[in-house]
């Protein structure tokens, strides 16, 4: 029979394989809760990439047109004073990458809008999830988390019996005295269930692929594809082999499932929030109170811009005057008051981003304590690779703050530099810009970390999605030996 | 067969299952561990309440002691930063934090606590959208993450644990043999099931009941008694749902696995995906307002407001009292002028937000009666709420720091506008914010529907399964 179905096959074990990975796909096929699992996860996931995308779509298209409400309001400002416009300050929305619809990743919990201004570094505030209810905690559905939630129980349904079914049913022995060695089984079930998995993540895949091209984002959303199309196979993969691993051990299905069931509750639902509470507890962030303090704390040590008599600031008066020659800055070429302001920006600036940045490496601590988390829960190493691939994770808000922050004090000094050189020091603040002055100043524009950053960024998620793959297939190859054995002696119930 | 009998039996079962035992005592270890973190978060909270307090103490003192030296004939120590100015004791300088305790079961439910702030800086500026901005420094992966508490393992664990308990309490009955073997005996099939049921469902919800009342009684949050009575009935709901459910399954004739594979199915679709899916519904057919619109609509208002004058002119020479200089001096209506701007801003902003805000307020609703579709979120909606760490009590907070600003602008605006100085004299005067705690009865009218809801779910699925085990003979 084998002969007339495969004739050309020469090598008899693939023949093996592939006869084991049809019988699998047959059993599948028959079994209508399976059939059903498969529609709701393939429907679930359309659905989800249909309904995040009309969301974000919505969501940038706002942003895009506010964005431009921002800067057509900034440049059509009249004729004012530098510090006047210091104060008046700009605001920039961030934008979420074109990937977001498919892994919004740590979007909705870090703000959306950045109002930059003089002497302070804002934070970045409005983040989605707090103006939403308390439900939004069980989680939005995305596709993100039908491919890396719910995909891996499906393949847990289907596979659960695929090998301790085989011996329940007596067929195993059948199997393997049809000549079919233990590694030509559990490779051709691997093969089978491996399909369906295909089967599922495929249409999802293909979905996200059809809206990603018609987002236009070219070549850069062709590699974060192939990059989560990898992620998400190396994934899956390693639930198939977990699945199929766990089932040849396993004398009764009941008991393979319980125990699949339990490693996907453990791996999928409790490891994140334990990892997460694990990390903030390690490495405990002030709360914005403390954060605040701490600045003001920083600040007060260094001198204080507005007040005209600060050590610091009479030093430098002695500097300037030095450097001009001049006994009084109401002499000096240039406006003190700008100077002031400018090297008042110039140190505020820094501290700020020096706390900035203590605060950002505690969160980075954190982050780390949660990648080594992830050697333990492939699923917070595939959510986190996912992340980086959509371009969603913490490096994608962290570089808009920076960026905004760079742009801030560009701006700033810029017209601080207005300031100094184009207003008279007399009668300071009744002089005005020109109104076509605004027009010349440079639009915020960001870019988002690259793929490859935030992928070596990220070794420990890229060596525990590894060890995912090769830890059950290590398992299975050892484990072969014993496979007609299991469930005779008692082992394995 | 006393329902004794089966208890005794069942305990000796229990004992020799060694998967359930180590079940039983990993949900004990998650339950303390879960306690744990609630117990931290709350510390933390308490002490930056606490913190706060003291700086309102320390800014009132620091005044004080100001104003005493400049009586006394001294200079002010900053010219830019005098306690005389309304616009300094008034100010962001001068700010009162008001604070909200966190709720009187944190310890149990974290809920929306980790994302809705606890404190505002309240000054003459506070309008609405420094209410809703507060410069956020939590690490948004733990955000997302959200917390390993009590809510957590009861929401998400503890179906697991009664599935666990009693996927199989008639089926292994039959598969072992013993069915016909109790059924020959007068007794019903019903008794039996209800008695294994009631000693599994003491087990598992005596045990998260216990953690929760030791843990609170040990950290002294047991002064609200009728707070904690709702948490432990949406607690003793949400399990016997499920253990009802198990119950029904099993009238069902089948096999074991088949019912452990239909109600892990169905813990997933309530739990899990339902929720999920509610959720991007909800985006769907109810889009909340904008936020970015509103942030551009409240800063084009505010710029309206000031076109002819500087914007926000009070601030900014706050900020800038070297820029004022002889302003104030020359023009004795500068103040008056400057927080004419400054409410009118407010006012703007006001406008702009109750109409975001009633929208909002408006889609929220629609979205909250979705929670009906799921016990899940019914059982977390109504322990958060009665955890007092639900959104309700925080929106009660917000009203009432509204209430407070006003209180505290009424206080500072007519010497602005008098163009008065400060004294020592009014420092005892200025308002404090004191913290009026919902009445534990809202909680409990909230709640009601959904707690309503959750038990006659119970009722239902449990009287399914009455008569579901009335049809059950011991020859099936």
């Amino acid at each position: 029979m084998l002969g007339r179905l495969y004739p050309r096959a020469a090598n008899v074990g693939l023949r093996n394989t592939l006869l084991v990975s049809r019988r699998q796909i047959g059993t599948m096929r028959d079994d209508r809760y399976v059939l059903f699992l498969l529609a709701l996860v393939v429907s679930l996931g359309v659905v989800s990439v249909l309904g995040a995308r009309h969301h974000t779509a919505s969501e940038a298209e706002q942003r895009a047109r506010y964005q431009a409400l921002v800067e057509r309001q900034w440049a059509e400002q009249p004729d004012r004073h530098p510090h006047r416009v210091i104060h008046y300050g700009f605001l920039v929305f961030r934008e979420e990458a074109p990937l977001a619809f498919f892994d919004p990743g740590v979007g909705p919990y870090a703000g959306t809008s950045l109002f930059l201004e003089g002497h302070r570094q804002n934070a970045a505030s409005f983040g989605d999830a707090r103006h939403a209810t308390g439900m939004l905690r069980f989680g939005r559905l995305t596709p993100a988390t039908v491919l890396g939630l719910l995909l891996p129980l499906l393949v847990v349904a289907a596979g659960f019996a695929s090998v301790s079914g085989e011996r329940e049913r007596g067929t195993l022995r059948l199997l393997l005295a049809q000549g079919a060695t233990p590694g030509q089984i559990m490779g051709g079930k691997v093969l089978g269930i491996g399909a369906l998995a295909l089967a599922a993540a495929l249409p999802i895949g293909l979905v996200t692929a059809t809206f990603a091209a018609v987002g236009g984002e070219g070549q850069t959303s062709v590699t974060r594809l192939l990059a989560l199309a990898a992620g998400y196979v190396a994934y899956l993969t390693g639930w198939v082999l977990l699945t199929v691993w766990v089932s040849s051990r396993r004398a009764s299905s009941r008991a393979a499932l319980v125990q699949l069931v339990a490693i996907w509750v453990a791996l999928c639902v409790a490891a994140p929030r334990l990892g997460a509470s694990l990390a903030a507890t390690l490495h405990p962030i002030p709360s914005r109170a403390q954060f605040t303090a701490q600045v003001e704390e920083a600040q007060r040590g260094v001198g204080d811009s507005h007040n005209p008599d600060d050590p610091f600031f009479s030093a430098l008066r002695d500097e300037y005057l030095a450097r001009y020659e001049v006994d009084s800055v109401e002499e000096l070429p240039i406006n003190w008051g700008g100077v002031v302001s400018r090297e008042g920006e110039e140190v505020t600036s820094r501290i700020n981003e020096e706390q900035r940045q203590e605060l950002l490496a505690a969160h980075r601590r954190q982050d780390g304590v949660l990648a080594w988390f992830g050697l333990l829960s492939p699923y917070l190493a595939a959510r986190d690779l996912s992340m980086a691939a959509a371009g969603t994770g913490t490096e994608a808000v962290e570089a808009f703050r920076a960026q905004a922050e760079a742009h801030r004090y560009d701006i700033i000094q810029r017209l601080n530099d207005l300031h100094v050189h184009e207003i008279r020091y007399e009668n300071d603040r009744a002089q005005r810009i020109a109104r076509q002055e605004w027009t010349r100043f440079p639009v915020f524009q960001p870019n988002s970390p690259s793929l490859r950053r935030a992928l070596t960024d990220r070794p420990q998620s890229l060596t525990a999605l590894g060890l995912w793959i090769v830890v059950p297939l290590a398992g299975l190859g050892l484990g072969r030996r014993q496979l007609p054995r299991v469930g005779v002696d008692g082992s394995g119930s | 067969m006393t329902a004794r009998t089966v208890l005794r039996k069942e305990w000796r079962l229990l004992r020799a299952d060694r998967a359930l035992r180590i079940a039983l005592g990993l949900f004990g270890v998650l339950l303390v561990y879960a306690l744990a973190n609630g117990v931290v978060w709350t510390r933390f909270q308490e002490r930056n309440i606490e913190s706060a307090q003291t700086q309102n103490v320390e800014r009132a003192a620091g005044f004080a002691e100001e104003l005493a030296h400049i009586e006394a004939g001294g200079e002010p120590a900053s010219q830019f930063a005098d306690p005389r100015s309304p616009f300094v004791m008034g100010g962001s300088s001068g700010s009162h934090t008001a604070t909200l305790e966190p709720g009187p079961l944190s310890v149990l439910a974290v809920g929306q606590s980790d994302l809705l702030p606890y404190y505002y800086d309240v000054n003459i500026y506070t309008n609405e959208s420094t209410l809703q901005q507060n410069g956020e420094v939590e690490n948004p992966v733990n955000l997302m993450a959200g917390r390993f508490d009590l809510t957590f393992v009861v929401v998400y664990l503890l179906p697991l644990l009664v599935l666990a308990l009693s996927f199989n309490v008639l089926s292994a009955e039959r598969e072992r043999g013993t069915l016909a073997l109790t059924l020959s005996q007068p007794v019903r099939v019903r008794s039996i099931v209800a008695a294994k049921l009631a000693f599994r469902a003491m087990l598992a919800v005596g045990l998260v009941l216990a953690v929760a009342v030791v843990g609170l009684l040990a950290t002294g949050g047991a002064g609200s008694p009728g707070r904690m009575l709702l948490w432990c009935g949406a607690v003793v709901a949400y399990a016997l749902f499920w253990f009802a459910l198990a119950a029904w399954v099993n009238t069902l004739r089948r096999t074991s696995a088949w019912n452990a594979t239909v109600l892990v199915g169905a813990w997933l679709v309530l739990v899990v995906v339902l929720p999920a899916a509610i959720n991007i519904a909800a985006d769907l057919l109810h889009p909340l307002p904008s936020r970015v619109e509103m942030i551009t609509v409240q800063r084009e208002a505010s710029n309206e407001a000031v076109n002819s004058r500087s914007e926000l002119l009070a601030r900014y020479l706050e900020d800038h009292p070297e820029m004022a200089e002889g302003v104030v001096a020359d023009d004795p209506g500068f103040g008056a002028l400057s927080w004419a701007a400054t409410d009118a801003v407010n006012q703007q902003v006001e406008v702009v937000t109750a109409e975001h805000d009633a929208r909002r307020a408006e889609q929220i609703r629609l979205v909250r009666r979705y929670r009906y579709l799921s016990p899940a979120l019914l059982a977390q909606d109504v322990i958060i709420d009665a955890a007092g760490t639900g959104d309700a009590r925080y929106a009660h907070f917000r009203d009432q720091v509204r209430v407070f600003a006003e209180e505290w602008r009424e206080f500072f605006v007519p010497a602005i506008l008098a163009d008065e100085q400060m004294t020592a004299s009014v420092l005892p005067q200025v308002p404090t914010y004191r913290a009026v705690e919902e009445d534990p009865g809202d909680a409990a009218r909230r709640t009601a529907a959904p707690l309503t809801v959750l038990g006659g779910l119970v009722l239902l699925v449990g009287m399914g399964a009455g008569v579901g085990l009335g049809r059950v003979r011991g020859a099936d």
